[in-house]
């Protein structure tokens, strides 16, 4: 087990968020939180990432020494470029490497934008070099914030096959609103219940990978997963 | 639209100079341009050299400010001990226009040998120093919480944090407090030279002119010149920030 999260319970002052979440995740993992809008899937990464403390239930860790986190707001640096950016996250670490940044930059496919701020680039290209700057730096568990929002529809699905190319064995914690990119990307999907969050189902995605999203089994996944939804989701 | 405004404040310039003293704008820029550099004969300085003797006093000045200003903006932002020590005398400090500062500063310096300019780099100084400090120091002290928080995931050391994050947001601060500084300094250098002898100066230009006799079309010419060059100065350092900032 890579990641164990127990009992998670938080209110911001009179708001209930987290009534109790609970999941884990195995080593080399890919799991998608999905859950509605506002429904404490941001906090519970935030929790997990150490950026907030829970009221109550516990994190618990094996063999994580590295964090990557793709944030669901760009949160760049706008005074500096692509490859500034990227390049912060291997000097927190002590790492100064321009090849691994410059190798980065063309996977996400920035090639030619090494040195645009990011004011200059699409919503898109900015999320991208955010999911760069949390790849940069090989980390054990990357936890991704609904990384593909912004972009268009071809580009996501573009973006799922490659984000599954790299992270290969990693662990992931993935925020999702669409039931497509879970069943696409996950190994387990955590449904989450309107806030308060509770877990109210966790799915195995037993299908193979890489999936065929216009396959029959994709569709009745799919199907079976929305039924789930609307008998829990919408209270 | 430019041009318009300008023809517009033209033509009312001449209309109010129907009914007053005030020279037509013809005769104020012939006065301008030959004193430009023709030595007037009372003071036997053309407008340039009392611009320049003016700028001079303010760059002293306000570089010195600035240089006190701005670390002292950062460092405040960062340590709450010394926030709490600057922020009150600032915040007494700061409402005090610089040239109520001017009888006090003639007295406190009269023993110097050069007390006039001692006691305008003084009102310079006052002018430039407190929009330089606010500047910097709300900026420094309002770096964006999220940009921390991506630090912290990312596990930055302070030193990084300081370096990349918290003075690069600051230069912010530092540039549109230098601009903001210069700016209340050129004022505050006109009006102090307005009251004492300074040999040289637009302000004291102005001022001779005036006790001369009321010679409007040099007072008004003066006057050009003191915004010719405020304005220039003003877009020399939005283009330095253009350069400083790429990002913006
Ligand atoms: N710092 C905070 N202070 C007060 N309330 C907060 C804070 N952060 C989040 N909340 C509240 O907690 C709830 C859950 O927020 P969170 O960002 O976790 O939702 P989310 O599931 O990520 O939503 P979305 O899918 O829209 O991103 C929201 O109602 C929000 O108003
Ligand atoms: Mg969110």
């Amino acid at each position: 087990m890579a990641l164990t999260v127990e009992g998670l319970k938080k209110s911001y002052g009179n708001l209930k968020v987290l009534d109790g979440v609970t999941f884990s995740v195995e080593e080399g993992e890919f799991v998608c939180l999905i859950g509605e809008s506002g429904c404490g899937k941001t906090t519970i990464l935030k929790i997990i990432a150490g950026l907030e403390r829970p009221d109550e239930g516990r994190v618990d860790f094996k063999g994580v020494n590295r964090m990557g986190f793709v944030f669901q707001d760009d949160r760049l640096l706008p005074w500096k470029t692509v490859y500034g950016n990227i390049q912060f996250a291997l000097k927190a670490m002590g790492i100064e490497d321009g090849e691994v940044v410059r190798r980065i930059i063309d996977f996400v496919g920035l090639k030619g934008f090494e040195n645009y701020y990011p004011k200059q680039l699409s919503g898109g290209m900015r999320q991208r070099v955010g999911i760069a700057r949390a790849l940069a730096v090989n980390p054990d568990l990357l936890l991704m914030d609904e990384p593909f929002a912004s972009l268009d529809a071809r580009t996501r699905e573009r973006m799922q096959e490659e984000l599954l190319r790299i992270v290969g064995g990693k662990t992931v914690v993935f925020v999702t609103h669409s039931i497509d990119e879970a069943v696409y990307l996950a190994d387990k999907i955590v449904i989450l219940s309107p806030r308060p969050a509770r877990v109210i189902r966790t799915v195995e995605v037993s299908l193979p990978k890489p999936r065929d999203r216009a396959s029959q089994e994709f569709a009745e996944f799919r199907r079976e997963l929305y039924r789930s939804f609307d008998l829990y989701g919408r209270k | 639209m430019r041009l318009k405004g300008a023809i517009l404040l033209i033509l009312l310039w001449y209309l109010v100079s129907a009914f007053t003293e005030l020279p037509h704008p013809h005769e104020v820029a012939e006065t301008f341009f030959i004193l430009l550099f023709n030595s007037e004969p009372v003071l036997g300085k053309t407008l340039v050299q009392h611009a320049a003797a003016s700028l001079l006093r303010v760059l002293t000045a306000s570089l010195l400010a600035f240089s006190i200003a701005i670390p002292l903006g950062i460092v405040s932002a960062l340590n709450r001990t010394l926030a709490e020590i600057v922020t009150p005398m600032v915040e007494a400090l700061r409402p005090i226009p610089p040239l109520a500062w001017i009888p006090l500063a003639y007295v406190i310096f009269a023993p110097l040998p050069n007390t006039v300019q001692v006691s305008q780099i003084f009102i310079v100084f006052v002018g430039a120093f407190f929009p330089c400090f606010v500047s910097v120091f709300d900026y420094s002290r309002n770096v964006p919480e999220e940009l921390l928080e991506m630090a912290r995931v990312f596990k930055a050391p302070e030193r990084l944090i300081l370096r990349d994050i918290v003075l690069l947001h600051s230069l912010q601060g530092v540039v549109s407090g230098v601009r903001i500084g210069l700016g209340v300094g050129w004022m505050s250098i006109i009006a102090a030279e307005m009251i004492a002898t300074s040999g040289e100066g637009l302000g004291y230009f102005i001022m001779v002119m005036y006790e001369v006799g009321g010679r409007t079309a040099e007072i008004v010419a003066g006057m050009a010149m003191i915004g010719v060059i405020g304005y220039l100065m003003n877009t020399l350092l939005l283009k330095a920030e253009k350069l400083v900032m790429p990002w913006r």
